[in-house]
């Protein structure tokens, strides 16, 4: 006779056999698809390979080459979320493959009374489906490994892209499958367990997303973007994995670049994260799998866990959108109170959420049954939205003595961006770090001025307006405590109280100085791009330059450079940036007022620009008729990298005004200050809209090249990649490149792009007229809440600047 | 042995059997009867393990057989509704029986095939119901369990079949001193195959006893008398059921009372004839709480 352990072993052995079986379809057409895309570009780069080696060994000199055939244009990191999606579906797939049984009760009957216990048939189809999973997840990256190995030699760190990519797909799929069988577990039926698997997947990002979003459209100075959001992506593989992204990079000499490097943080926390998870899912999918009552198979609704979790999806979702819906008729003035929000948001999703219980479980009574917990949960529901609503009853925003605060830190509106790092609040946490010691201040006087103006935008009021700005501060206190606040400023008048304040501080003044010393380089990231190296925070933009660093504008170039804000590709001539020139410019900053400086009518004299200008590293352009591509690009000249990292600014322009004597003075010494025009014509367009707007609308179908002061040929691209200007100084080529439309000057630019829009420019020449229209307007564009007008002003040097007539002043044009 | 003990179990908050309890010993057939929803499924598929009781426990050769392994190695169920993978033959059911009872016999399974004529690599989906019905019965016997739990097993069976199948059981637990429990509402068959018979009658076991015993429980007398004779004239005896029809009534007493007897006979019918009641007779007067008059339905 068998003895029972030999029995037993061989009995789960065929289930988990069968199990393997069962649930092979899918991981086998993952692999196919995994393989297509992995490892097809490899087998097609070592076909090239071998028929020139001379190409192989210009790739080898290189020494970093791409892990996936060196064919994309994508830049260094290969993205990932294709490869985990397909393994997260894979995964849901063979779970419901393997639970299928679950789902009829015929088939039930026969696997919960074969000779087998629940735990064993739940276990093998959970070992069954790894393996399978894993299997998936490890051939196509082994291929691809030993190709690269085979081609280029070894090197670690092949081994731990290997490493990472299957571990990447391989958890993806496990989460999945982990999901999908939860999912199954808990649910009577297919179509049951599908919503499940997706109301398990969502259910925690709505959560978190709509307290985000309450806090968001009803918390007055709430931040948003807090660290619970981000945590809560961590919670669906959806999320947590599809963005982790990995370096795909391969090295063939010894030293990894740093910026080639897999972290912790980026790349295996999540996959780390998710194996817990899984295991976790795994093990309460197994208790309730035990206690799975059988006589709800072939049901939908009578399962309490999956109906439950569902109805809360509904619930929670329908919040979101709601409070979406309501904040939006708020922000739109068409409702005015938060309250009347509140209340509607709470009636209407638990209507929404009756129906869908009622759906869910088709049994009016026992929907009925459950109106306590309705109750409770409106109740909850309410009284967060009210504590939300009123700030915490008032709570939110009362700061501390000003004895008890260590440092502030305010916003600051600048519409030309000369200082582009003020007071970032969107992480509180990690605002020190990011911002050093140099955007904050522990003046009495200006924690001061904070305080008073803290409390003046926070009692702004709506009134059915739309915000012209929103006002940031950050404020430390003694015992270590962030306040971050950003409260949405509703008139022009406040808009400019704050301003003016913050200007006239000596916090802003230290901020200047501070710019100009280009001592903000914060090397918190390196972000690489396909031309461009680019150092700095994320909220904190450094440019790298070429050796003459600073370009100075005047004209048309200084026109563009208003218009766009900071479109700077174009070369103005260079100068260096001296010691002297920095004194002055402080000295002038701080003794210049902000309406002299913002609201100053007359023409700058100039303006001093960190160029984006971006020195192209080698690039080498291949043609292998082989491969799918036909360029490829590298990266990693030290020469290049040298250069960058000396020559980081933190500030995009700085106008130069005749009030700026120290400047002028200067510049006038070095022969650098352009003589000053004289107003020639206006050009006006006959409803406002500014030129970039103008040009955003039609963008697809323009590209402009106009000849500039110098007359060199110069293109902008307008936020186009800056490659353009650097790639292609010839028309032709650039119409054969982009297959636009080109214009001649750039006054035919302006007329050409507000025509496309459907609006008519006037162009007047009447020099006393135009004179006069130029003195009315501003030499800056401000988003103020009047219908004025966008223009430009043509000077007799052939300089043409950007200005904006405010809408009381219209009549000049008249 | 089979031993049902106290088995209540709920749906939701309907209670479907409550407090059930009876045993099965080995080597003997164990018929379970009841109307149409009674829970004569709900009970077997507590004891197959299917459903777990919200009270009692049905143990098998002195284990509990909810996910226990050792037990239902032994223990086949064959439900009311089969199931077959879509493209599954005898044959490879028989591989998918054989990994889940290690006492899976396949030279069994070959004689029991070719005993009902059924060809083992066809597939099943294509068989009639009785044949699948066939098939599924041959795979619970090849599986060679000490306790089989048959659902309307006979259902969609020929006569011959049935017959076929009837003696299979006989010898089956004869040969592997096996305990089944079948439930079927062919009373008829059942009278003749099963030794016990339990009557699940408003979520309770309203009767269990041997088939023996039931037929002894009850006397029915037919009597002729040569006068018109009415219901009033039966009020002083205690029946179970009575039956008039002019000068002919049928009437049902429960236990075999020599007194109530003796009342009959003091009623001077011209003749007294005793039968014994038909399980199915028995079934019928059990149920007779609810009496319909059909008459009047198509008024």
């Amino acid at each position: 006779m068998t003895s029972q352990r030999f029995s037993n072993d061989r009995v789960n052995l065929r289930d988990f056999l069968r199990s393997l079986l069962e649930a092979c379809k899918a991981p086998i057409v993952t692999l196919f698809f995994i393989s297509f895309f992995v490892i097809g570009p490899v087998v097609k780069l070592a076909k090239a390979l071998k028929q020139n080696l001379q190409y192989m060994e210009l790739l080898k000199k290189h020494e970093i080459i791409s892990y996936f055939g060196g064919i994309t244009s994508e830049g260094e990191y290969y993205d990932a979320a294709p490869l985990s999606f397909l393994m997260i579906l894979c995964g849901i797939v063979v779970a419901f493959s393997l639970f299928t049984f679950a789902f009829k009760k015929n088939s039930v009957n026969v696997y919960f009374s074969a000779g087998i216990t629940r735990t064993r048939l739940f276990l093998n189809r959970i070992a069954a489906g790894s393996i399978e999973l894993f299997t998936v997840a490890v051939i196509p990256f082994l291929i691809v490994f030993l190709m690269n190995v085979s081609m280029f030699g070894f090197h670690s760190h092949q081994l731990k892209l290997f490493v990472y990519y299957s571990l990447l797909a391989f958890i993806s799929g496990v989460s999945g499958f982990a999901i999908g069988t939860f999912a199954a577990t808990v649910s009577g039926s297919r179509i049951e367990a599908l919503i499940t698997s997706g109301s398990a997947s969502v259910i925690t990002l709505a959560f978190a997303g709509l307290l985000n979003g309450i806090k968001i459209a009803f918390l007055p100075g709430y931040i948003g973007g807090d660290d619970g959001l981000e945590k809560a992506l961590l919670l669906s593989p959806w999320t947590c994995l599809l963005d982790n992204s990995g370096v795909n990079q391969l090295i063939t000499g010894k030293k990894v670049p740093k910026e080639l490097l897999l972290t912790w943080k980026d790349n295996f926390f999540p996959i780390v994260f998710w194996a817990i998870a899984a295991v976790i899912i795994f093990t309460v999918g197994l208790v309730l799998f035990k206690k799975r009552k059988n006589e709800n198979t072939a049901s939908f609704g009578k399962f309490s866990i999956a109906s439950g979790l569902n109805g809360a999806t509904v619930l929670v979702v329908s919040v979101v959108a709601l409070t979406e819906i309501f904040y939006s008729l708020y922000d739109d003035g068409k409702i005015k109170s938060v309250a009347l929000c509140i209340i509607l948001i709470t009636v209407i999703s638990f209507i929404v959420f009756f129906v869908a219980e009622l759906i869910i479980r088709r049994n009016f009574k026992a929907v009925l049954r459950i109106l306590p917990v309705y109750s409770g949960v409106a109740l909850v529901m309410f009284l967060s939205l009210l504590v939300i609503g009123t700030g915490y009853f008032g709570t939110y925003n009362k700061l501390p003595e000003a004895k008890d605060i260590e440092y502030i830190s305010m916003s600051y509106d600048d519409p030309l961006t000369t200082f582009t790092y003020m007071a970032n609040v969107y992480s509180p946490e990690n605002y020190e770090k990011e911002n050093g010691d140099t955007c904050k201040s522990s003046n009495p006087e200006d924690i001061k001025m904070c305080i008073e103006q803290f409390n003046k935008v926070k009692t702004e009021k709506r009134d059915g307006r739309n915000s012209i700005e929103s006002m940031s501060f950050v404020i430390k206190t003694k015992d270590g405590k962030f306040i971050a606040r950003n409260f949405p400023v509703y008139s022009e008048e406040a808009c400019n109280n704050y301003n003016k304040a913050v200007f006239d501080s000596d916090y802003f003044h230290s901020i200047i100085k501070s710019g100009l010393n280009s001592s903000l380089i914060n090397e918190s990231y390196t972000a690489q791009t396909e031309n461009m190296v680019m150092h700095g925070t994320e909220y904190v933009d450094k440019y790298i330059e070429s050796p003459d660093f600073y370009d100075y504008y005047n004209g048309d170039l200084l026109a563009n450079t208003e218009v766009s804000g900071y479109e700077t590709e174009v070369s103005g001539s260079s100068f260096e940036m001296t010691e002297e020139l920095k004194a002055a410019l402080y000295e002038d900053l701080c003794n210049i007022t902000y309406d002299e400086y913002y609201g100053n009518k007359g023409k700058p004299q100039g303006a001093i620009v960190a160029s984006a200008y971006t020195p192209m590293l080698e690039t080498h352009q291949y043609h292998a008729e082989e491969l799918w591509l036909d360029f490829y690009t590298y990266y990693g000249d030290p020469d290049a990298e040298k250069v960058s990292k000396k020559t980081a600014v933190a500030y995009r322009a700085i106008l130069v005004y005749p009030q700026m004597a120290k400047t002028a003075e200067l510049l006038n010494e070095t022969e650098q200050m352009p003589q000053t025009a004289q107003v020639k014509a206006v050009i006006c367009p006959d409803r406002k809209l500014m030129l970039t707007d103008a040009f955003n609308n039609v963008r697809e179908d323009y590209y402009v090249y106009y000849s500039g002061v110098t007359n060199s040929t110069v293109f902008t691209s307008y936020g186009q990649s800056s490659r353009a200007s650097d790639y292609f100084m010839n028309s032709d080529e650039v119409s054969k490149i982009f297959g636009g439309k080109m214009t001649g000057t750039y006054l035919d630019f302006i007329e050409i792009i507000y025509g496309a829009n459907g609006v008519n420019v006037t162009r007047i020449d009447d020099k006393a007229k135009a004179q006069k229209i130029s003195d009315e307007a501003y030499s800056v564009y401000n988003t103020y809440n009047n219908n004025g007008r966008c223009i430009f002003v043509i000077y007799d040097d052939g300089s043409v600047i950007a200005k904006y007539l405010p809408e009381k002043a219209m009549s000049v044009l008249n | 042995m089979i031993e049902f003990k106290n088995i209540t179990k709920k749906y939701g908050s309907f209670t479907a059997i409550e407090g059930i309890s009876f045993n099965v010993e080995p080597s003997s057939i164990y018929g379970l009867i009841g109307y149409n929803g009674a829970g004569k499924t709900t009970l077997l598929k507590t004891a197959a393990g299917i459903y777990k009781p919200e009270n009692g426990e049905v143990i098998m050769g002195g284990q509990n057989t909810f996910d226990n392994n050792d037990v239902r190695k032994e223990m086949f169920y064959i439900p009311d509704d089969l199931w077959f993978p879509l493209s599954a033959t005898p044959h490879s059911m028989a591989n998918f029986y054989s990994d889940y009872y290690p006492n899976f016999s396949w030279k069994t399974f070959d004689n029991l095939l070719e005993l009902f004529g059924l060809q083992e690599k066809k597939r099943i989906r294509g068989f009639s119901k009785g044949m699948q019905r066939q098939t599924e019965i041959i795979l619970a016997l090849a599986s060679k369990p000490k306790y089989l739990l048959l659902d309307e097993t006979f259902d969609g069976l020929d006569p011959h079949k049935r017959d076929i199948t009837k003696k299979l059981f006989v010898e089956y637990i004869a040969e592997q001193e096996a305990s089944i429990v079948i439930s079927s509402h062919n009373l008829a068959e059942l009278s003749n195959l099963c030794d016990h018979a339990g009557l699940i009658n408003g979520k309770h076991l309203a009767m269990d006893c041997s088939v023996y015993d039931i037929s002894q429980n009850y006397g029915k007398f037919r009597l002729i008398f040569d006068r018109d004779v009415s219901a009033e004239d039966f009020s002083g005896i205690k029946y179970k059921s009575l039956d008039l029809d002019g000068k002919i009534v049928t009437i049902v007493f429960e236990g075999n009372s020599i007194e109530e007897k003796q009342k009959l006979n003091a009623l001077r019918p011209i003749a007294v004839d005793e039968y014994k009641l038909t399980l199915e007779e028995v079934f019928l007067n059990e149920m007779e709480d609810k009496k319909y008059d059909i008459t009047k339905i198509f008024e």
